[in-house]
Parts: C-alpha cells; structure tokens; sequence
C-alpha cells in the first residue's frame, strides 16, 4: 500500500492539510509545570525543528504526540484524530507516527530484519512477504541493505539509528517524530544520520526533530522552534530565526550553540 | 568401623533410579515454576489491584514458611479441601513447582528492571499492543538476561526434592534410606547420596555459571 | 467440612513446646552460622593456598549437597564412629555449618563489593592486611551483607523443619505429632504455616528496622537456601 501524499505545502493554494495541532496544552509532573500553553500547528509535509536548552521541555513536547506522555489541559490532534484517554484512538496515532529516539531502543533480542517486521506483521497485519519486501526497501534507502540478517550490537551507532528510522518507516508513518537522534553518536556518524533524514525530508516527509544540529535546522526545516522552559519563545522560519531572532533568549541561545 | 563401598556399589541400582527421579521430578517442577513465575511476573504488573494484591500475600506466604510445610499442606491439607484427589507425585511437583514460582517470580523481577525503559517506548511508539509488547520483546530479553539465574534455580529445586521422600515418593533420598535399612550401611549409601547430589547440582551450578560468563551476545 | 478448633487448642502445649524449640534452634544455628561464614569467607579469601582451597571445598560441598542428607548423615552414620549427638544437637551442627557456607559466600560478595579505592587507599596509608580488613573493610560490609545475609538467616529458620525427619521436637513434628492423635491434618498444617509464616514476618520485620537505608538486592535471593 502506497501512501498518498497530500498536495506539497504551497502559501498560494488553498490551506494544506494539518497534521499536528496542538492548541493551549500544559502538561505538569506532579506540581512542576512542564509545558506551559503549548500551541503548535504542522501542516503536511512541513519540516520543524525543535531546539532549545536541555530541560526546556523540547522532548516531552514531542513525546506527547504520540502519548509515551500524557498531557494534562489543551487539546492535541493528530491527523485529525483527537488524543484522548481513548485507547483506541492512541492505537491509531501511534501507527500513523513514526519515532525515532536519542538511544535508538532497537529490540537487541531480534535482527535488524525481524526488528522492521515486527511492528508491520502484528499492528498492520500484513504478511511476512510484503513486509520483509518493504522493509528491505526502507533498509535500502537508509542505506544498509546487507545488515538484515545481523544483531543490532553488532552494527555502529549510526547504522542503529538508520536501523531505526527504517524500522519506523516500515509503519508507513505519516509523521516522523526525531528525539535527539544524533546526541548518542560519535561525532563522525552524525552525518550519515543527518543525511538520511534529510533525504526523507527532501520526499515530503512531514517532520518534526528535537534536535541541536543548528546546521540541519538551516538546511532542511520550514520553521525553527525556539523552546525555554517549557514555553515556546519563538517559531520562525530560518533564515529569520538564524539572521534576525527576535527574543532575547533566543538570541542568548543562539549565540552560545554557534559560537564554535 | 571400615568403610565398605565396594560391597555397597554392587547394590546401588536403585539410587541410580532414585537419581534419575530426581531428575525426572526437578524438571517437571521447575517447568511448573517458571510457568507459575511468568504468570506471576504478569499479574504484578497488571493494572488490577486485586492481581497485585495476590501476587503480593502468594510471596510473602511462600518465603515466610518452609518448603517442607507446603508440602505437607498440599498433600494432607489440599485433597480433602478441593476434593480433589491428588496422588503423591502430583502434590509433591505441585507444591515444588508453586514454591519455586515465587522464586522465579523475584528472578524475573530482577531482570525485568533491567531492561532500559526505552524497550517499552520504542516498542509503544510502533503501536504494539500491550500483549505483544510483553510477549515479543519484554519477556523475551527478560528470560535472556536471567537463564544463568534460572539454571541456579533449578539446584535449588533438586536441593528441595529430597523433602518429597516425605510424602512417599523414591526419589533419591527415599531410596538411600531404603538401601540403608536394607543393607545397615548408611555411611556407605548416604555418602554415595550425597556424592550423586553433588555432582548433579555442581555440573548444574558450574553450567550455569558458564552461561553467566557468556550471556553478553546481545547487550547493547 | 468444619475447622476443628479444639484439636489445635487441645494440643496447645505441644505447639508452644514446638515453637520454643523452633526459635530456640534457630537463635542459636543463625550465630554460630555467621561466625563460621566470617572464619570461612576469611579463608576463601585468603591468598594462602592451604587455606583458600579448603574453604571453596567446604563451600561447594555444602552448596551443592541437600541439607537433609547432611543432617541423616549426620544422625545415622556418625554413631558408627561413636559420635552420637542427640537430635537436637545435630539440629544445631547440621544447620550452622550449612547457615556457615552461605554466610561465607554473603560475606565475600561483600568484600568484592567494597570499591576496590577503599583497599588500594589502605594500603597505600600503609596499613596491615589484618588492621585494615578488621577496621576499614568489614565495617563497610554491613550495607552489601545485611540484605542477603537477613535472607540466609531467614533460611535457616525454615529448614529447621527438616529437623523434624529425625524426631527434633520443633514445630513441624509438633504437627505430625497433633495430626497423629486427632487426624486433623488440614487443622495442624493449616495452623503451623500460619505460625511460620508469623516467625517468619516478624523477624523479616525486626530485621527490617535494623537496616532501613539498606536496599535489599532483589537477586540475593537466589544465593538464599530453603
């Protein structure tokens, strides 16, 4: 099954559909106030990246789009589905997004291959045939075809995170949530990481990526999202967010990532 | 008083049948342990609070009494209760096995928080559900992580067997004191006891210890 | 079906005589218990090979063999030596050299547990291996010995059950005792699982408060005998 993307982001035609919408959601651990009127909307096929300091709660913004956290007041609507206690509903979501994390999480007791057909086979029913062909393909494009059959601590860090894209994109998710995927790295495999996200990007993939490469950030997103603690300070495309920021913290932020 | 093993070795068939039902029941029981563990592992984890709260009073009532008490409970006690009739073997794997459940519980538990609680997300942000969650990638890496501890568990379980001989069954230490009252030679038959003992619960422990050593194909 | 109270209450005494030999075995095989663990985890320890290989011998005999053939060997091929110990002394012997080998194995994974800093910062004060070890190592292993060795003690306990295989008047042949004269059986073995398990709580209780910053290792227990 083939997903149909929907029209290309384009300000002249008619609104494109929206994809995440996250309107006045505040979200507390016990008394401490997490996330504090969050309102976020993503369209289709647009790229956003989350930074901020660490603690400002970039990553459990996005976790809570696919409730690995809940949220307390506001509303979150992901393609078109409410989130809500119902677990019917989450079930949905959860096929639909896609998720990459900062520590991979690949299942260590399964091959690369029986990693990516998990999910297809026992969530989407699909049969073993159709879902090794699709998952050989996505193992293609991240560019490690011939690791199918090996453990996952037997590959680098980086083709455990492409692993793990991969395994995501076995879903046929219509959103990828990235949480911190090049924090873990060395150094030199943060680049074929970024380059495979950037290829999803450049296919229309609708993203959203916590993360601190200010270089991906320039060179793949829509739109930057500045975040300190637990508020959006500021959400600009980003050439302006780079060139022209206008808070102070962003500002402050800015100057402390690009400094080096 | 000279020791006369060669007169006693001819005569000891019957500890090598008494050893091997030894065996025989160890392993049925400790199946029955890991199966009662398991279960237990997943009620303790259920969002029910009455499974909690059972989990709970069956471990505090399996270490806060001793094996030979369940055993005599479950074979006196148990049949005439339920009505069920229950012969010796029965009652006697029965009540091994549900002791050893409690153990084996504690041992999963122990593996359990250690599997790094992205396993759970990872596996959630696919959209499994619950089910396949525990049954495809938790437990799988929980009974990896602990099969050392659990070939521990099965000497332990061979070191409770000889409280069956209690409630009638020959196994090996039913049949060494048959041998000894036979043959007036409980030094010889109860040192050749204890030697068969040894070595299977030594060649079970060194075993398990070699996997210990080598369980590390997987770790992240 | 009815419980039959007045054969339990009938026989009280000689539930209390069993639960005073009970607790009575136990306080005295648990101490003598530790003392031999500390002597043998002093030995394994050692780098002295005549002490060293005795130990783990001592260990991975008593480890590997089942507490109630020590104890018939014990009973029943000993006064073929002219050693005859009465049943409740070879309740005492049996349970404490037994206790003693855990205990031992409780202790050294203790002292491994100790930072190895700890020894090296020792030594390097220039300290004997005797000073250190008696007022800088084992004082440290309260925290890393507590828990398992509460498990051991807690062990012992209920394995002097087995005691009553050789006519020991402790709890558990109280029960067949009771049973033997009134045929109650679900009664008396309903009634000393219930006893057991109030030692048994109550001492997990005591103990509890003697350690409570001390987390207890959820994998002690499967060093623990039963």
């Amino acid at each position: 099954m083939e997903t149909v993307h929907p029209p290309a982001l384009n300000p002249t035609s008619d609104a494109p559909k929206v994809m995440v919408d996250i309107r006045h959601m505040n979200k507390f651990y016990g008394d401490f106030q997490v996330l504090t009127d969050i309102n976020l909307t993503v369209h289709a096929r647009e790229r956003i990246v989350i930074c901020g300091p660490s603690g400002s709660g970039k990553s459990t913004l996005i976790r809570c789009i696919n409730r690995l956290e809940e949220h307390q007041d506001g509303d979150i609507v992901v393609d078109g589905i409410p989130l809500t206690e119902d677990v019917k509903n989450i079930d949905q979501i959860r096929s639909e997004v896609g998720m990459c994390f900062q520590q991979f999480n690949l299942f260590p007791h399964l091959t690369v291959m029986e990693n990516c057909l998990l999910a297809p086979m026992s969530v989407r029913n699909m049969s073993r045939s159709a879902a090794e062909a699709l998952a050989r393909r996505y193992l293609e494009k991240v560019k490690i075809p011939d690791q199918a059959e090996k453990y996952p601590s037997q590959l680098s860090g980086g083709q455990q995170q492409r692993v793990a894209i991969a395994r995501a994109l076995c879903m046929q998710p219509r959103i990828m949530l990235f949480d911190e995927p090049t924090s873990a790295l060395d150094p030199e495999m943060i680049n074929e990481v970024l380059e495979t996200m950037e290829e999803l990007a450049r296919e229309g993939m609708t993203m959203i990526c916590v993360t601190h490469e200010m270089g991906f950030a320039r060179k793949v997103a829509d739109r930057v999202v500045f975040m300190d603690q637990g508020q959006i300070v500021e959400s600009a495309a980003p050439k302006t967010f780079f060139g022209n920021p206008k808070n102070e913290r962003t500002q402050k932020f800015l100057q402390q990532v690009l400094q080096h | 008083m000279d020791l006369q093993f060669l007169d006693i070795i001819p005569k000891s068939g019957p500890l090598f049948w008494g050893a091997l039902y030894t065996l025989f029941v160890g392993l049925i029981a400790c199946g029955v342990g890991i199966f009662v563990g398991t279960g237990l592992l997943l009620m303790r984890n259920s969002r029910f609070w009455l499974l909690r709260t059972f989990v709970g009073i069956y471990g505090s009532f399996i270490r806060g009494t001793p094996a030979l008490v369940q055993i005599l409970v479950f074979y006196y006690a148990l049949a005439p209760l339920t009505g069920i009739n229950i012969g010796p073997f029965t009652a006697g794997i029965m009540a091994v096995g549900f002791n050893s459940g409690a153990y084996v519980a504690e041992i999963l538990r122990g593996g359990l928080s250690r599997i790094p609680k992205g396993q759970w997300e990872a596996a959630e942000a696919l959209g499994l559900p619950k089910r396949k969650v525990w049954f495809k990638i938790i437990l799988p890496q929980v009974f990896h992580s602990v099969i050392p501890l659990l070939v521990n568990e099965f000497t332990m379980v061979i070191k409770i067997t000889p409280l069956l001989s209690t409630i009638t069954l020959v196994e090996l230490t039913r049949a060494s004191q048959m041998l000894y009252n036979e043959t007036f030679r409980p030094v010889e038959v109860l040192s050749l006891a204890a030697l068969i003992y040894f070595i299977i619960c030594f060649s079970i422990s060194q075993f398990g210890e070699h996997l210990q050593r080598r369980s590390r194909k997987y770790r992240l | 079906m009815t419980f039959d109270y007045a054969a339990i209450w009938d026989n009280r005494d000689i539930l209390i005589n069993g639960v005073f030999n009970t607790l009575l075995i136990s306080f005295i095989a648990i101490p003598i218990g530790i003392l031999i663990g500390v002597l043998i985890c002093m030995a394994r320890i050692s780098k002295r090979r005549l002490l060293h290989w005795p130990a783990i011998a001592y260990i991975e005999l008593m480890r590997n063999i089942p507490l109630l053939i020590l104890i018939f060997m014990m009973f029943y091929a000993l006064p073929f030596y002219g050693i005859r110990l009465s049943g409740l002394t070879t309740g005492f012997v049996c349970l404490s050299i037994y206790g003693g080998a855990y205990f031992a194995e409780v202790f050294r994974g203790g002292v491994e547990a100790v930072p190895k800093g700890q020894f090296d910062a020792a030594k390097a004060l220039g300290l004997k291996y005797g000073f250190y070890m008696r007022r800088v190592i084992f004082p440290q292993l309260y925290t890393y010995v507590f828990p398992p060795g509460t498990n051991i003690a807690l062990t012992m306990i209920k394995e002097s059950s087995l005691l009553s295989m050789i006519t020991v008047a402790e709890l558990t042949y109280a029960a067949h005792d009771i049973n033997g004269r009134t045929f109650t059986p679900i009664e008396t073995f309903a009634t000393i699982a219930l006893i057991y398990w109030i030692i048994c709580t109550v001492f997990l209780k005591l103990t509890g408060m003697l350690q409570s910053h001390v987390h207890t290792d959820d994998l002690s227990n499967s060093m623990a005998i039963r």
